[in-house]
């Protein structure tokens, strides 16, 4: 952004959407589930931070902001309070999504406690007909979901621009735009719907990735994407979009990084990649799904299964990776040579080993072999030699 | 288990005795003959033998008249006290009990009879089996009986005989294995079972099932599972009706836009209809007003054209009608002659026919005669047949003859040879009838005949008189053997080291070199060769008895001892064994002679009554023959073969004769056939010429009649009709009408370039068509509405979302289940395995018991000797000396007593039971014996251990004997009990005191 433009900037908006507050992270154990859903909670801090940085005319919420459309007291009354508790008092309008319906009963139903607790400048698109002036210059036109799946195009069904009208239009909706898959029945975008509505940015919501629809789109369709990863595979995740208007009505916009965690998959298949993985630094903001691909001898087992627990820590000690997921279904024991390993054992261990070994070809492989890195690991803490 | 309190009465030379055991070394001493044994014996029959059992009368007192009695009191591991009393005797007499207390003060019976027996083979589990078993019969005996409570006589026979496999019960060698893996176990292998035990623990049940309840694992992540998986299955209802939703959605909205297009098109269509039907309207009015003024033009013009055409026609039809009458003539004339040609061939035609009814009638002749020919030449040629048949039958009945006369010959020839078959047969079966009669007569004599069979008994054994004399005198001497009984004993002191060989009541010991004093004890005789010096004989008994016995064995030496040495056998017994087994012998041989002469007899018979049946079958066949040659000599009579061919001869030229005849009168029918038909055929087609002619030229006439007058009506119409058309031209305006015609011409031409040749359009149709369109458009519109309705009560993109991450969730929770489950079966299976390695080599007892017992060996040798080698079931293979394996026989006989000890004592402590040592080591040197106090000494700490001797100097300190008059002393901190055994039995007759010991101090 040139310095020109800055002078000439009339509007200045955060964009966000998909908080998914209350979200359950069912595939981790239960205290990475825990903190992963506090980090859902903990990023709206970082998110009016960054408004209050750039000094935003108003926070745009595209929805999705919570998980479902009536969340237990434990998330919307957080959100209430850190609401509640910004000193700037700028706007901020939150739009019902597909996830968090406009619907009896819901969050945002204007019966709900939710709302109550809502302090005056935070706004929910509670109308089909929704329009906030943003300030002199400029208009927002909204339209919330009432249901979790819509054919009617939510953003070609907001009010065309009227002949004479120079001011800043916004458009705000939650929807798939044209290039998803199975858009038509998830509030389908049209391609050229800001354009056919005369709007100079079409805020939206739904997907997870910062993405401008198409790339180079005029006037821009964009979503900001989830301010924290919800699951792995998510690309561009992590961000809010910062908005600028000229007087012009020419439109530039940033993303932001907010989030914590990164969310990253890896797979190893080497012992040596795994002592490796250990000396990396920024583990300890990682969700990591690490997939150990490699077949080991008994003492290497055991040495990657310390390193394992060296990563993902115990109830007592700290893990080097924030949050490890480890898939051990390509871990291996190879154990060629055991016997030579625990050659010194009394007659009936070894007899113990030999009866293992050749159960190893036989449908119980798996389990024999388990049981031998068992009596392994048994002969080793009992100080066999 | 220990031994608390014994009580004995009536017991072998025990007229009563009563004494309490300690926990620790029992010493039992007193003098040889004491009745010490006797002790011994009563423990092993109140434990083992039923009191009914034969075996008891061993025990029965050789000088009172009660019945022996034995009460036991027992304390079990468990502190529990059990008395077991028996009183020994038959049906009436002898009686158990077994009785139970908690303080070994107060007992209560708890069972009684047999079931002492069972019950007390149920808590000592020593292998022996449980009464009304099958076992060896006589005193209950097992490898457990043998260790804890070996006879006197016996001591090293563990080391030779014992073993686990003759065990009649398993109960001793289970009891054994429990005790010995224990022994067995190695400490790193308890700690890594114990260990893996522990882990398994956590996700199975003792029974090896997995554990449903809290704190399983299994139970936590199937519960974590199984609530995803119900999740799931209403999140995949949700995807499945938002899939429905949506597709509905797609659908009536696809309906919809082809419901719009086609309104839309059916419009556009409905509209250019209208207006073609407008054009196509005004076209036909000018169509039909331009056809009229045309039609009108083309009328006049027409008329005028007929006028002219009718004035040129006139003198044309003139000209017609005059050469018509001309030809009209011309024509009759013509068919007035065909017509009289025509009756000219109906005359000639007519004539043919009268001649044509001779010519049948002369037809009909020739047939007749034909068919006689056919008739004639039928019956000849049957004649002909007739004689052929004939002259086949009698040349069939000459051959015939030649045939049956050959048969019957052969038929006579085998008859005879017949006959002297059952001749043969018959004299067979008469030399087999008094075979078998002879033997069946021999069989009847007495055995000890000479018998055909050649089986005949050996001529020198004796009768059943005999056998039962010499019976009579063998028990008689054993009566008086017995009268000898009493016991004595045999006290050799040698001077330097010499070879002992004993035998005691006439059963020889192995011979032993002995340097010390060897005491043996006999009940009747005792025999003693000292080296090759000197044999003494030693025997018990009054003198009467001994006369009278050694009466009675010179008679047996004379009578039957000779008589055994005769037939090689040692006993009565097997020699009437010997006798039992001839007879049966011959008794076989004989029956198997006879079995044979009878299956000969009965095949002689057999061939006898088959060749029988055969003679007569033939000599029935020979008449049969006879019978078939004279039938066809009397046919072959009535026939002559000469005369038959002469007749066939004249029979052939008659039918010859006759088929010239037919064949000449066929031919003359023919002919005449063929002339007739030729005649008719000329005539009847001349006819036929003839009347088409006239036929045709009728016609022709009557054709140019009807032309003229057709020519004359013509002619009159046309007068008529020139008449009336110059009246009709006269009233039309020709130019007036082109005019009009021409302007209605201008205006249709654009019309019909317009419409072409496009079809009439249904405007109609087309409307209804917009109609229904457009109220299925609205019905689609609503259906539309309906199911936008319906997807927005549907999931949507969030359930596939939810969906989505579920599975994923789904996922990592069934491959956590499968690594839990693959931990813990692994757990199980390392415990399954271990316990089955620790089997496999806890079954091996003799490598647990090996190593203390060869360890105690080596001690008492101070190494000497190596391993002592013990099998599998406890037997003894051998030690190891320097390297190789030395038969346990091969050493001296107290070093067997010593070995045989040490494993017994061993055994001992690892079942925690009593053990008796009934004078066990009574060949063994003193710094042995004194080695083997210690250990006994230190065993009776784990372990009660009864030591029965007669040389209590050998074992105890002079201060452990009892004081004075004492019966008893303890010392060792009540670990040695020390009994003098001559203050507790009281025998039915008076011993001589024990040993002396030097005085304490």
């Amino acid at each position: 952004m040139t310095r020109r433009e800055v002078d000439d900037v009339a509007l200045k908006l955060l964009h966000t959407a998909d908080w998914h507050l209350g979200k359950r992270f069912r595939g981790f154990d239960e205290p990475d589930r825990v903190a992963l859903s506090r980090a859902r909670l903990d990023v709206i801090d970082r998110i009016l931070a960054a408004a209050d940085l750039r000094g935003v005319d108003a926070i745009l919420c595209a929805g999705d902001l919570f998980d479902e459309p009536t969340p237990d007291r434990q998330w919307w009354e957080p959100l209430a309070s850190k609401l509640s508790g910004t000193k700037s008092r700028r706007p901020v309008i939150l739009l019902p999504g597909n996830h968090d319906p406009l619907q009896e009963g819901s969050v945002y139903h204007p019966d709900h406690a939710f709302r109550r607790a809502l302090p005056a400048w935070v706004h929910v698109v509670d109308r089909d007909d929704y329009t906030f002036a943003l300030n002199d210059l400029a208009v927002l036109h909204a339209r919330p979901c009432r249901s979790r799946a819509g054919q009617q195009d939510p953003a070609l069904a907001l009010p065309a621009r009227e002949p004479g009208d120079e001011r800043i239009r916004i458009g705000m909706v939650h929807g798939s735009t044209f290039d998803a898959v199975d858009c038509q029945t998830n509030f389908p975008i049209a391609k050229d719907a800001a354009a056919r509505r005369g709007f100079d940015y079409l805020a939206i919501g739904d997907t997870h990735s910062t993405r401008n629809v198409p790339p180079d789109a005029r006037p821009p369709v964009v979503y900001p994407g989830t301010p924290e990863t919800t699951s792995f595979g998510e690309a561009e995740a992590g961000n809010v979009v910062a908005v600028f208007v000229t007087r012009s009505r020419r439109v530039t916009f940033q993303p932001e990084r907010v989030a914590y965690w990164s969310w990253t998959e890896r797979t190893v298949r080497s012992l040596g990649e795994l002592r490796d993985l250990r000396s990396e630094p920024q583990l300890a903001r990682t969700v990591l799904r690490l997939t150990i691909d490699v077949t080991l001898s008994a003492p290497e087992l055991d040495e990657a299964e310390a390193i394992l627990r060296e990563l993902k820590g115990t109830t007592a000690t700290r893990g080097r990776v924030g949050i490890l997921q480890v898939d051990r279904g390509r871990m291996r024991l190879d154990t060629a040579g055991i016997e030579t390993l625990l050659a010194d054992l009394p007659d009936v261990l070894r007899a113990t080993v030999a009866h293992l070994r050749t159960m190893e070809a036989s449908d119980q492989g798996e389990v024999a072999r388990s049981a031998l890195y068992h009596l392994y690991r048994l002969v080793r803490e009992a100080g066999a030699p | 288990m220990r031994l608390v309190r014994l009580s004995v009465e009536h017991f072998q030379c025990i007229r009563s005795a009563e004494l309490d055991f300690g926990r620790g070394l029992n010493v039992l001493y007193g003098p040889n003959d004491l009745g010490k044994s006797s002790l011994a014996w009563a423990i092993r029959a109140v434990l083992l033998l039923q009191h009914n059992a034969a075996a008891h009368e061993r025990f029965v007192s050789w000088y009172g008249d009660g019945e022996p009695r034995v009460a036991l009191t027992l304390c079990d591991d468990e502190d529990r006290y059990w008395r077991v009393t028996k009183t020994f005797g038959g049906a009436g007499s002898g009686r158990s009990h077994l009785e139970s207390s908690k303080d070994g003060r107060t007992f209560i019976t708890e069972v009684s009879g047999r079931q002492v027996d069972d019950k007390l083979r149920t808590m000592l589990r020593w292998g022996i089996q449980r009464p009304g078993g099958q076992g060896p019969r006589g005193f209950p005996s097992s490898f457990l009986t043998q260790v804890l409570l070996a006879e006197q006589q016996n001591v090293p026979g563990v080391l030779f005989d014992g073993t686990l496999v003759n065990d009649p019960d398993d109960s001793g060698r289970l009891r054994l294995t429990e005790a010995l893996n224990a022994l067995a176990q190695d400490p790193l292998f308890k700690k890594v079972v114990d260990a893996a035990q522990a882990r398994a623990d956590v996700a199975f049940t003792p029974t090896g099932k997995k554990r449903n309840g809290r704190g399983s694992p299994f139970v936590e992540i199937a519960d974590q599972l199984n609530g995803m998986l119900r999740e799931r299955d209403e999140l995949e209802t949700k995807v499945r009706e938002t899939i429905a939703a949506e597709a509905r959605v797609r659908q009536v909205g696809l309906e919809r836009d082809e419901l719009l297009l086609r309104l839309e098109e059916s419009r556009a269509a409905l509209v250019t209809a209208e207006g073609q039907l407008a054009a196509r309207q005004r076209r036909d009015l000018l169509r039909t007003q331009l056809e009229a003024c045309l039609t009108t033009i083309r009328s006049v013009e027409d008329l005028q054209r007929q006028i002219a055409a009718l004035d040129e026609q006139a003198p044309r039809l003139q000209a017609s009608i005059a050469a018509g009458e001309a030809g009209l003539a011309t024509a009759t004339a013509a068919a007035q002659r065909s017509e009289a040609e025509r009756d000219r061939a109906r005359k000639r035609l007519d004539s043919l026919a009268h001649e044509d009814i001779e010519t049948d009638r002369r037809l009909r002749a020739l047939g007749e005669r034909e068919s006689s020919a056919r008739e004639a030449l039928y019956q000849a040629e049957r004649s002909v047949e007739k004689a052929s048949e004939s002259l086949r039958l009698a040349r069939s009945a000459a051959a015939a003859v030649v045939q049956a006369s050959g048969l019957a010959s052969t038929a006579a020839q085998e008859a005879a040879a017949a006959d002297e078959a059952v001749a043969s047969a018959t004299a067979e079966v008469a030399r087999a009838q008094k075979e078998a009669e002879l033997v069946s007569a021999e069989r009847d004599e007495p055995p000890g005949q000479a018998v055909a069979s050649g089986t005949e008994p050996r001529p020198d054994l004796p009768g059943a008189d005999e056998l039962a004399s010499l019976r009579a005198l063998r028990d008689e001497l054993r009566v008086a053997e017995a009268r000898l009984g009493g016991g004595l004993s045999v006290t050799v002191r040698p001077r330097k080291a010499l070879t002992l060989r004993f035998t005691v009541d006439g059963q020889a010991r192995r011979p032993a070199k002995a340097a010390d004093e060897t005491v043996v004890a006999a009940e009747r005789t005792l025999a003693v060769s000292v080296a090759d010096l000197v044999d003494i004989e030693v025997t018990a008994g009054e003198e009467s008895a001994r006369q009278a016995a050694t009466k009675l064995q010179r008679r047996w030496a004379k009578q039957g001892a000779a008589v055994l040495a005769r037939h090689g056998v040692e006993t009565l017994e097997e020699l009437e064994a010997l006798c039992q087994r001839a007879e049966a012998d011959r008794r076989a041989a004989e029956a198997a002679l006879a079995r044979r002469l009878q299956q000969a007899l009965a095949s002689a018979q057999t061939r006898r009554d088959e060749r029988m049946a055969r003679a007569q079958r033939l000599r029935d066949a020979a008449v049969q023959a006879a019978t078939r040659l004279s039938d066809a000599r009397s046919r072959a009579s009535q026939l002559d073969p000469d005369s038959g061919q002469q007749a066939l001869g004249a029979a052939e030229e008659a039918r010859d004769v006759r088929k010239r005849e037919r064949a000449a009168l066929t031919e003359e029918i023919a002919r005449v056939e063929t002339e007739r038909g030729a005649a008719i055929s000329s005539a009847r087609k001349a006819y036929e010429t003839a009347e088409e002619r006239a036929r045709l030229d009728r016609t022709s006439v009557d054709q140019r009649g009807g032309e003229l007058k057709i020519l004359a009506e013509e002619r009159t119409r046309a007068q008529a009709a020139l008449a009336e058309l110059r009246i009709q031209v006269a009233g039309t305006n020709l130019d007036e009408a082109r005019r009009t015609a021409g302007a209605l011409q201008a205006e249709l031409s654009p019309l019909e370039g317009q419409l072409g040749a496009l079809d009439l359009p249904d405007v109609p149709l087309l409307r209804s068509t917009v109609d229904r369109l457009a109220a299925q458009l609205r019905d689609s519109d609503t259906e539309l509405a309906r199911a936008r309705g319906a997807l927005e009560q549907v999931g949507g993109a969030v359930v596939r979302d939810r969906q989505r991450d579920l599975d994923q969730a789904i996922q990592q929770a069934r491959d956590r289940e499968h690594e839990t489950e693959v931990e813990f079966d692994g757990w199980k299976l390392l415990v399954e395995t271990l316990r089955a390695s620790e089997s496999a080599e806890g079954s091996h007892l003799g490598r647990a018991l090996a190593g203390p017992v060869s360890e105690r060996f080596r001690s008492l040798t101070r190494g000497r000797y190596g391993k002592l080698e013990l099998g599998p079931h406890l037997q003894a293979g051998g030690l190891q000396v320097g390297g190789n394996l030395r038969e346990i026989g091969a050493l001296s006989a107290g070093t067997q007593d010593q070995l045989a000890t040490l494993l017994r004592v061993c055994i001992a402590e690892q079942l925690q039971s009593a053990i008796v040592l009934d004078d066990h080591l009574s060949q063994s040197d003193p710094d042995r014996i004194a080695w083997f106090n210690a250990i006994l000494r230190d065993a009776a700490r784990q372990v009660q251990i009864i030591l029965i001797t007669c040389r209590p100097s050998e074992v105890l300190a002079p201060d452990e004997l009892p004081a004075a008059g004492e019966p008893t002393h303890s010392g060792a901190a009540g670990l040695v009990r020390v009994v003098d055994m001559t203050k507790v039995i009281s025998r039915f007759a008076p011993v001589t005191p024990a040993d002396p010991l030097p005085a304490p101090g």
